[in-house]
């Protein structure tokens, strides 16, 4: 089953367009959503959970749409936005009590369980938590009523390296279960390179592609060269070069790459600054 | 709906402005029963209703401060859920309010021969009319601006000197604003959300 499938949504506002959005995450994955700020990753997000009604297109969530009954799809999404809306008199005690009338299978053990693991003190106001705490309470609450699918718009942004490594550690954790699937959207690329599956890289509103991380590496490389080797390569091989002191560094599709030269990887966020880049000559 | 308006009643029973208001309630009570001329006006109960009627505005605008708005949508709650909480929330405080005037005529009011019914209608009056054009207000164009407009539709309340049963017309009337109020908020606060002026 997929976990999501979007297809053409659109979202207009006045000076920005979001789509049209096709996009598909199967169960047990985690899809990393790429894009710089004001890309849509938000609004995106907003869509799918019916936060914001779209203009057009269709939102499957967990196998239903989600112009059904959101409220019953919600009770198996959890869900951590940038910034975690509790209100700052809140202690973590508090939400847990709230959110047990929010939530049908909310788990007061796992949620104290967390809230543990996190070193989360129950009886502090939330006013007072430091933006790494207030993301670790945001964590547990998505995390303690059994999800099946979490929705993390720049969740991990702002966040010591320490506090990423967890909760990356906490994503694959989650992921291990085949009905669980992940969608973790940033702007900072080396997070999604580590835990994601698919990639998908969305600019001014557009989704300029969606796929395996895997079979992106495998297509995409990165040739070290000589200025002449790389003028052999035939027209179109290139997506972008840089001179550098020893010659030249470039990402090339393999496929069109003659033999006997060798190829390194290529790391996401250079592939995503150079599609971004062709974008915008494009536009 | 239960959990917002637990975590809403929680941050009321915080609130000062409403424990100012039961004071406020009480002392005037037992204040005004005392003066000559029985009986006196119920408009005497205006002062403490409209400050009890701070503490959910404040409720409100926090919401929108902490980004409570767009994080109790993220969870099995909807925009209708969000408004309908805020309306009982409103009901939820007229009842407290009820009960305390109940109370002191029970233990004072009702010794010194002042009337139950014009105090009860006029509560609900001032409570209900004023959350009926301020909430449509509010979630329309934002906490912002909505006081002054409700300032001007009190005064026409505030002037009526009416008998029991004018009280209980503007009662009535009040009631069918309320009713009248909830969708148009619910519509309204969706709209604000399609064009993205939340957020």
């Amino acid at each position: 089953m997929n976990a999501i499938e979007i297809q053409k949504l659109k979202k207009s506002y006045k000076g920005f367009t979001l789509g049209p959005l096709d996009l598909t995450l199967p169960s047990g994955c985690i899809l990393g959503l790429i894009g710089e700020n004001g890309a849509g990753k938000s609004t995106a997000i907003k869509l799918m959970l019916d936060i914001v009604p779209p203009d057009q297109g269709s939102v499957c969530l967990l196998g239903q749409d989600n112009q059904g009954d959101i409220r019953a799809l919600k009770e198996d999404i959890g869900v951590v936005l940038d910034e975690v809306g509790l209100p700052g008199y809140l202690t973590p005690r508090e939400v847990g009590k709230i959110m047990r009338s929010v939530f049908r299978n909310w788990d007061g053990a796992v949620y104290e369980g967390y809230l543990r693991r996190f070193n989360l003190p129950e009886g502090k106001r939330f006013r007072t938590f430091s933006k790494g705490m207030k993301m670790k309470l945001g964590f547990a609450i998505a995390l303690s009523h059994h999800p099946k699918l979490l929705l993390l718009d720049e969740a991990t942004s702002g966040l010591d390296p320490v506090v990423r490594d967890e909760v990356m550690d906490l994503l694959m954790e989650f992921t291990r279960q085949e009905d669980h699937a992940v969608l973790l959207s940033s702007h900072i690329v080396s997070d999604l390179e580590k835990a994601c599956d698919y990639i998908a890289f969305l600019r001014q509103g557009k989704l300029l592609l969606c796929q395996e991380k895997d079979l992106l590496k495998a297509r995409y490389g990165v040739l070290r060269c000589a200025r002449e080797d790389l003028d052999r390569l035939e027209t179109g091989a290139v997506l972008s070069k840089r001179e550098t002191a020893y010659g030249v560094e470039a990402i090339v599709e393999r496929d069109r790459v003659p033999a006997g030269l060798e190829l390194g990887a290529v790391d996401i966020e250079q592939l995503f600054v150079v599609m971004a880049k062709q974008g915008a000559k494009g536009a | 709906m239960k959990g917002l308006l637990k975590k809403d009643l929680r941050r009321m029973f915080r609130s000062w402005y409403f424990w100012l208001s039961q004071v406020v309630i009480g002392v005037q009570f037992l204040a005004y029963t005392r003066i000559e001329d029985f009986p006196p006006a119920p408009a005497f109960l205006d002062v403490g209703c409209m400050i009890a009627l701070f503490a959910p505005t404040i409720i409100l605008s926090e919401d929108e401060r902490d980004r409570w708005q767009s994080y109790c949508l993220t969870l099995p709650c909807t925009r209708k859920d969000y408004v309908s909480g805020k309306y009982l929330l409103h009901l939820l405080l007229l009842g407290i309010i009820l009960v305390e005037v109940i109370v002191f005529w029970l233990f004072w009011g009702a010794w010194v021969g002042i009337a139950l019914a014009p105090m009860l209608c006029h509560a609900t009056v001032i409570v209900l009319f004023s959350t009926a054009i301020r909430l449509p207000l509010t979630f329309r164009f934002g906490e912002y601006g909505s006081f002054a407009l409700l300032m001007v539709f009190l005064l026409p309340v505030w002037l009526v000197k009416s008998d029991l049963m004018g009280q209980m017309v503007l009662t009535l009337a009040a009631l069918g604003i309320f009713a009248l109020s909830w969708p148009a908020s619910i519509r309204w606060y969706s709209l604000r959300w399609k064009k993205g002026k939340i957020g």
